[in-house]
This record gives C-alpha cells, sequence and structure tokens, in this order.
C-alpha cells in the first residue's frame, strides 16, 4: 500500500505540475520553449533507452537507430500519404519495433561487447542506408517539409500545431503518456523480470525467466518509444536527414540517463531536462563542448553510476527515520 | 571488372591494418578483461603524432614512425595506470561506457589540437605506383603488408621463447593462478597495454601515408577492431590476424557490388559469425 | 515424479555420462553422491535444460523435458540452485525474493498498461516474500544486499529464491558446500522442512552427514555411469559403492 503523499510532496508536484501547463507563458521566448519541446523528446528517448542500459542490462548503444528510423517513417508517410501526426507518431513506433524485433532474432542470443558493437554497427549500417538510398531517403540533402498538424474538430476550436506553443503541449502529453507506459512496465512483473535479467541471467533462466523473450520485450518496446520520439522530432523540426544515425544522439541519451541516474525512469526524465537546458546554459564554445560532456560521463560512469537520482536516495536515507516502502 | 587478385591484394593491405590494431584490443580484452573501447584512438594519435613529427616539427619519416609509436605507447602507459587500473574490478557494461566516453574525449581532443581538416603523412618513397604480377601498388602498401608479417613472425616468436611471451600466455589462460606463481601482474598488463596501443599506432603511421589523418578515424578503427575480434574470437591472437584479413577480403569484394556499402560488409560477417558461430571462428580457446 | 532414461552425453571425446536411469517419487529426498568427475553436474545441467544429452530421456510427472529451455522446465515445476552460489548481487534480499516469486508466473505485457493489475501483482508478491523469508529465517536481513550477506546466508538464499520459483520438485547441486556443520545441520532441517510441504528434493552431495541423515533414496555415479541406488543403509554396505571412493570409509564412517 503506497504511504499518502506528504504536504511537501503534494506541493512539489503541484508546482511541477504547474509549472509544465503554464510553461508557454512563464518562459516568455520562442526559444526557450524550443529546449522544453526538445528536453521532452529526449525525454522520450533517455527513457526508452533505460529500459534497455538500466532495467534489463542491455547495452544497446544504436539506440539512436530506432530514433531515426522512426523520424523517417514519419516523414516518408506524411511525405507521400498526407497522413497527420497523430497516425505517424504510432507509424514510427511500430516500424522502430519492427526492425527492433528483426535485428533482436538475430543478435539477442549473444551479450557483452559482441552485442554491443552489432547495435553500434547496426546503427551505421542504417545510416549508410539512408545515406545511399537517394530515392527513398533524398541521401544526405534529407528530407524536409514535415509540417505538424492542424485540428480541425467540428463544434471545437481549431487547434493549429504550428505554433510553437500548441505543439510544446503535444509534445508534453505525448512523453507523459510515454513515460507512464513505460513506468508501468517496469513496474509491473515484466520490469521485475527485466532486473532479474540484469543482475544474474542465469539464476532467472533457472529460475523461470525466459531471458530471450525478456530481453526481446525490453528491445522492441524500448525501440517503439524510440520511434514515436523520432515522429515527435519530424514533425517538429519539419526537416530530418542521415545524421540522426550519428553516434553523438546516443552518447546524449546515455549521459541523459547516467546523469539522472539508471534504472530509475524518473532518472533519466531530470537527466534529460538536465542536459538539454545545461548545454545552453553553459554556452562553451563548440569546440569545448564533446570533451567536456565525455569527460562528464566518463566520471559520472566510473564514480557516480547512479546519478542524481543515486544522489539524492543517499542524502535521503541520511536523514531518513521513517521506515522506506520496499516497491520494487 | 578489373583483376581479381587486384582485389586480394588490396583486401589484404586493408585486412593487415586491422589484424594490427584487433590484435592489440584481444591482447587487453583477454588479458584484462577490459573491452576498451577507445583503442582505436591510438591508431588515430599514431597518426597524428607522425603527422606533427614529420611535417609540423620536421622530422625524417622513419624517425616519426618510431616516436610516434613510443609516444602512444607512453600514453597507453598512463591511461593504464590510472584510468584502466580503476576499471580493472569493473563490471564490462561499466568499462564499455568508460572507455566510449575517453573515446570521444581523445577524438575531440584531437579535433581542437589539430582541426577537422583531413591530413596527410608524407611518403618516405621516391617512387609511385609499383606493378608485379599483373597487380598495381605502392611501396606504402607494399610496407604495410612487410610490416605486419614480420610483427606476426616477431610476436609468435617473442610469445614462445621469451620469458615475457610465456608469462603473457600463462596469464591468458589462467589469471590466478599466474599470480600465484608470482608473476608480476601490474607490470605484465602494463607491458600489454602498451604494446597493443604500440601495435595500433603503427597501423596508423603506416596507414597515414595511404589515406587521410583525421579525428574521426578513430571510432571508425575501433569499431573494426570489435568487428574483428567478433570475428576471429576473443582470447586468441591468430583469431585477430585471421579476423582482420578476412574483413579486409570482405570489404574489398563487397566494394564491387557495392562501393557505397562497404562498411557494412563487417555487420554481414558479425551477423553471420553470430548466427553460426557464435564464439567466433576461432572460438574461445586457441 | 522425475523419470530420467538411459541419459548420455559426452564432450570431445569424454563420455561424462552413460545410460544413466533412475526415478523419483514424490515427497521423497534423493540424494546423488560420488566422487568428483562422476558427471553429477553434468545430470543436473540436462535434466535442468541448460545441457543437451547425446541420448536418452528425462520426464517430469510424465512431461518429456528434452529439448525444453530452462525457464519453461522451471514452469513446469523443476527449479534447480547451482554449484556456485548465484543470487541477485545488486538487489536487496527482499526484492529479490520478491521477483523470485513472480518468475514463473504470467504476466503478459498488456496486462502492464492497467495500474490495479500490478498492484495486486505487489501485494501477492509481498505477502509471498514475507512468507519465504520466514522460512528460510532471512527475515532480519531482508534489507541488506545480496552481495552484503555472509557466505552461509547466501546459499540459503539461493535456496529461497529457488523456493521463490514454487518449485514442485527442487534440485540442490552441492548446498552444504562451504558451510560449518552446525550450519549444514540446519540446512539439514530446512531440507527436511521442505519436503514436509510437499516438494520433492534431489540432492547432490559430499557431505556424508547430511545425505545419510535426510535422505530417503541415494543414487551413486561413477564415471558417469550409475553403480548403485538404494536406500541409505543398502548403499553404504555396496561393495562397489566402497571401492568407488578412495579408503571406502567415507560412506561408513557415520
Amino acid at each position: 500500500m503506497k504511504p499518502y503523499p506528504t504536504p511537501l510532496n503534494l506541493l512539489l508536484r503541484t508546482a511541477i505540475a504547474g509549472v509544465l501547463l503554464f510553461a508557454p507563458w512563464l518562459v516568455g521566448t520562442d526559444y526557450y520553449l524550443h529546449i522544453a519541446i526538445m528536453s521532452l523528446v529526449f525525454v522520450i528517448l533517455a527513457t526508452s533507452l533505460d529500459i534497455l542500459v538500466g532495467y534489463s542490462g542491455l547495452l544497446s548503444l544504436g539506440h539512436t537507430a530506432f530514433f531515426a528510423f522512426g523520424a523517417y517513417a514519419a516523414a516518408l508517410l506524411y511525405l507521400h500519404f498526407g497522413i497527420p501526426l497523430w497516425g505517424t507518431l504510432f507509424a514510427g513506433g511500430a516500424v522502430a519495433a519492427l526492425i527492433a524485433w528483426v535485428l533482436g532474432l538475430l543478435i539477442l542470443n549473444v551479450r557483452g561487447h559482441r552485442f554491443v558493437i552489432t547495435t553500434v554497427v547496426f546503427a551505421e549500417c542504417g545510416r549508410l542506408v539512408a545515406y545511399n538510398w537517394t530515392s527513398l531517403t533524398n541521401g544526405q540533402i534529407g528530407l524536409s517539409g514535415i509540417r505538424p498538424p492542424v485540428l480541425d474538430i467540428p463544434g471545437l476550436p481549431r487547434i493549429d500545431f504550428n505554433s510553437r506553443a500548441a505543439y510544446y503541449y503535444l509534445a508534453l502529453a505525448v512523453a507523459t503518456i510515454c513515460v507512464t507506459i513505460i513506468l508501468r512496465i517496469v513496474q509491473s512483473p515484466i520490469g521485475w523480470r527485466m532486473l532479474a535479467l540484469r543482475e544474474n541471467e542465469r539464476l532467472a533462466e533457472a529460475n523461470g525467466v525466459n531471458t530471450r523473450q525478456i530481453s526481446t520485450i525490453a528491445f522492441v518496446s524500448s525501440a517503439f518509444f524510440a520511434g514515436v520520439a523520432g515522429a515527435l522530432y519530424a514533425h517538429y523540426t519539419g526537416f530530418i536527414s542521415p545524421d540522426l544515425f550519428y553516434f553523438s544522439y546516443t552518447t546524449t541519451m546515455l549521459i541523459m540517463v547516467f546523469l539522472g541516474g539508471k534504472g530509475t525512469i524518473i532518472g533519466p526524465v531530470i537527466g534529460a531536462v538536465a542536459f538539454t537546458i545545461l548545454p545552453e546554459a553553459l554556452r562553451v564554445t563548440a569546440d569545448f563542448r564533446l570533451m567536456t560532456f565525455s569527460l562528464i560521463l566518463l566520471l559520472l560512469v566510473v564514480f557516480a553510476p547512479d546519478g542524481l537520482v543515486g544522489l539524492f536516495d543517499r542524502l535521503r536515507s541520511r536523514h531518513a527515520s521513517a521506515r522506506k516502502v520496499a516497491d520494487a | 571488372m578489373e583483376f581479381i587478385p587486384q582485389y586480394i591484394f588490396n583486401g589484404l593491405v586493408v585486412g593487415c591494418s586491422y589484424a594490427l590494431i584487433a590484435v592489440g584490443l584481444t591482447a587487453i580484452f583477454g588479458l584484462m578483461q577490459i573491452a576498451n573501447f577507445a583503442h582505436g584512438q591510438f591508431y588515430m594519435l599514431g597518426a597524428f603524432f607522425a603527422y606533427w613529427l614529420t611535417r609540423i616539427v620536421g622530422l625524417d619519416y622513419w624517425t616519426g614512425l618510431v616516436a610516434s609509436v613510443l609516444g602512444v605507447m607512453l600514453v597507453g602507459v598512463v591511461l593504464e595506470r590510472t584510468l584502466f587500473r580503476i576499471l580493472r574490478g569493473a563490471s564490462l557494461s561499466s568499462s564499455i561506457l568508460a572507455t566510449i566516453a575517453l573515446s570521444i574525449f581523445l577524438e575531440n581532443l584531437a579535433l581542437y589540437v589539430w582541426g577537422a581538416r583531413p591530413q596527410k603523412i608524407v611518403t618516405p618513397f621516391k617512387t609511385g605506383s609499383l606493378e608485379f604480377l599483373g597487380i598495381f601498388t605502392t611501396p606504402e602498401r607494399l610496407l604495410m603488408l612487410l610490416v605486419t608479417i614480420a610483427i606476426v613472425i616477431l610476436l609468435q616468436l617473442g610469445l614462445r621463447y621469451t620469458q615475457t611471451g610465456k608469462a603473457i600466455r600463462a596469464t591468458f589462460q589462467q589469471r590466478e593462478a599466474a599470480a600465484l606463481v608470482g608473476i608480476d601482474i601490474d607490470r605484465l598488463y602494463t607491458l600489454t597495454f602498451a604494446i597493443g596501443a604500440g601495435l595500433a599506432a603503427l597501423a596508423g603511421v603506416l596507414l597515414g601515408t595511404i589515406f587521410v589523418v583525421q579525428p574521426a578515424m578513430g571510432g571508425v578503427a575501433t569499431l573494426k577492431a570489435f568487428v574483428v575480434v567478433t570475428l576471429g574470437g576473443i582470447s586468441s591472437f591468430a583469431g585477430g590476424i585471421a579476423g582482420g584479413l578476412l574483413l579486409g577480403l570482405g570489404e574489398s569484394f563487397g566494394a564491387i557490388i557495392a562501393p557505397a556499402y562497404k562498411d557494412a560488409v563487417g555487420f554481414i560477417l558479425v551477423m553471420l559469425v553470430l548466427l553460426y558461430k557464435p564464439d567466433g571462428l576461432f572460438g574461445k580457446w586457441s | 515424479m522425475l523419470d530420467v532414461r538411459n541419459l548420455g552425453v559426452s564432450f570431445g571425446g569424454v563420455v561424462a555420462l552413460r545410460a544413466v536411469t533412475f526415478a523419483t517419487q514424490a515427497n521423497q529426498i534423493t540424494s546423488v553422491v560420488g566422487p568428483n568427475g562422476a558427471g553429477k553436474t553434468t545430470l543436473f545441467n540436462i535434466i535442468s535444460g541448460f545441457q543437451r544429452p547425446g541420448s536418452g530421456s528425462v520426464s517430469f510427472n510424465d512431461q518429456p523435458l528434452i529439448g525444453l529451455r530452462p525457464s519453461r522446465i522451471a514452469e513446469v515445476g523443476l527449479v534447480r540452485t547451482f554449484q556456485k552460489t548465484e543470487v541477485f548481487k545488486g538487489l536487496s534480499v527482499e526484492r529479490a525474493v520478491k521477483i523470485g516469486t513472480a518468475c514463473g508466473r504470467d504476466f503478459p505485457l498488456w496486462r502492464a498498461l492497467w495500474p490495479r493489475a500490478i498492484g495486486k501483482a505487489q501485494d501477492i508478491a509481498r505477502r509471498e516474500t514475507e512468507l519465504i523469508l520466514d522460512t528460510c529465517g532471512l527475515t532480519s536481513v531482508a534489507r541488506k544486499t545480496c552481495a552484503a550477506l555472509s557466505y552461509g546466508e547466501q546459499r540459503i538464499l539461493e535456496i529461497a529464491l529457488a523456493l521463490a520459483a514454487r518449485p514442485r520438485l527442487l534440485m540442490l547441486d552441492e548446498p552444504a558446500s562451504g558451510l560449518n556443520p552446525t550450519e549444514a545441520r540446519l540446512l539439514g532441517d530446512m531440507i527436511i522442512k521442505i519436503r514436509a510441504q510437499g516438494i520433492g528434493v534431489v540432492l547432490i552431495e559430499h557431505n556424508m552427514q547430511l545425505v545419510m541423515r535426510v535422505s530417503d533414496h541415494i543414487i551413486v555415479l561413477h564415471h558417469g555411469e550409475k553403480i548403485a541406488e538404494g536406500e541409505p543403509s543398502e548403499v553404504a554396505r555396496d561393495q562397489r559403492v566402497i571401492d568407488a571412493y578412495l579408503g571406502g570409509g567415507d560412506i561408513a564412517a557415520t
């Protein structure tokens, strides 16, 4: 039974909800709204990666490929068939999930560095295909003109999602739904089995966890959400290119997961927001940017693998007098 | 369509560079149980050191080669003594992620120091293209081939007949037992790491006269090296060499069919291996 | 219950098991003993699905097991532990057992979208966890990380995790190895308690005191072959068994 939230907790939740709902008025400029929308895209990406890296212990470092596949699927469906965002969100997720399922059939029988390298090389192959299959993808020129939808339901006011504020709410809604579903998955017995997979695969198998099935579920579901994020991104920026397959995107997602705290879902959410805002706030020149970020990742992995959430937990347990409820 | 032996020869030359890099990686992985995703950066650093020493400082090629390899070996020693010592007990995920971060750091450091413009190392050879048996090549490529053969022979002899070589082989197979017998594990690791880095650097210096030198080459080299290790199986130097040559040949022939997708050959080969021989062509104990 | 027929397997030219045949009854504690290298763990690996045999068959309550993956065999009711202690290292004892209770139970992905289903599953898991922790005497260390337990506690935890999967037959691979006499005695008590709960037990053990004390039925393997089978007293007197063990004093001296 969950404990009733303390007054402080309630206040905090209301404050956060308030900020989120009234953001367009609070932040003012279009630029900050852009940051907000991008952080929502990355929230979905980071939490989806956490299913794999944090919960299942599967180091899938080609994750950006599914983001890109979703974006391309959405773009192509919109440009060739006029399917609006409502359809492409699901289609983007579905395409990414399907590709992940096929790939999983081939590679989910191995672990360790072989798995890692295969996923990385896979993403690179995805980039090669997007770059060279010019008749489909326009090659390095990319695809443009992917517009956000306009909602024209009779009886309701017309909502044009081309405005940044409107798209912000759209992104907020999509991100909230995605994170909620992901949270449910990892809190359910499916998520427990992922943990078992992470902690001791052989033992999990001996205790009745079909590790092949669980790793497939983790792989496919995380790809699905990455694809959804891709569709959301495509309709927002209006332009996509093979660059989306670059490893740098995966690096960013990894930093977000580790900064916030892997295996917690809420951690990557915080990490995604923090790490989208941080580079803008620091304004380091492009030269030092990646050097600083990679150094941050290195230090996090070696010295603070539990990230901000872990830090917070450790501070909290020092002050804790009440019994912590053991929720799986 | 060109002469088949030409493709074979080209493939072998590239394969040799892959083999040199992969052998070092195999040694580090097999001996220290650390998946070093920054390994390709030694290749990159070797090339850039050579470029800097020959082009900017003005040394001749051969001195530059030796100095570069030694320089990178020094970097390797420093890294091993610091970061890699911390990573020794760490989980595979941690070592992979940490070394990836290191790799990105080194790449961007090089970018900052030397810029993104592709460079080339000035070749010491006066002659241009050579021909033998109908195959066209250049002295640089021939050198790559010869050096690799020499290294392979030296490695074989060294592992079999020197004290250190035997120690390496022993530790490769039975780490705890080796420590008990009195082998200085720390020194052995540092030495192996340095040699691995040196081999990669050597490949970088040699290849830098043939292909361009740029910061991004390190990441690519790491990918290729791991593909080779996956193909050839870890814990086997023969696997690393055979895997490297196989990849080189595969890419060379793959380029005939679809030049743009040359790099995808590695992926296809890895898929095949994972499906039919997950432990690699040479397996784990070879 | 467990029916093993003519099981054989070899690796690289060495015959690990040859024509091994035996059966266990429900509510029985069967011990598999034999000198090192006799093939006992290989036998376990094959029965539990971690290895394929070269020949022979295994069935559990008339259900053939060969070819099934280990998790499926665990679902059928056969759960094994490992010679080298295996636990869920980074998790707390409580959480580990809780996960263990949910392992073999069906929970399709779509149900995860329904928060009430998750809450219900958590409640069931919590109750079962308390029960198992109590049965195994681990309640006092429930909060500790698995890796932080003492060796003896970890071995008990291993069995607790196996019990969490609700086995009908529990296969323990050298559960007493590394335990001192007091711990071994407590282990024996636990095994007897498990049998009383209606769960069959198959045991690989070298600790002969434990074996003679708890077993209803003993099987002796030597060089991959079954050389004796029967009640403890019979087996102890069997000449072939005495010859198989160096000195012959091991089994008799209990």
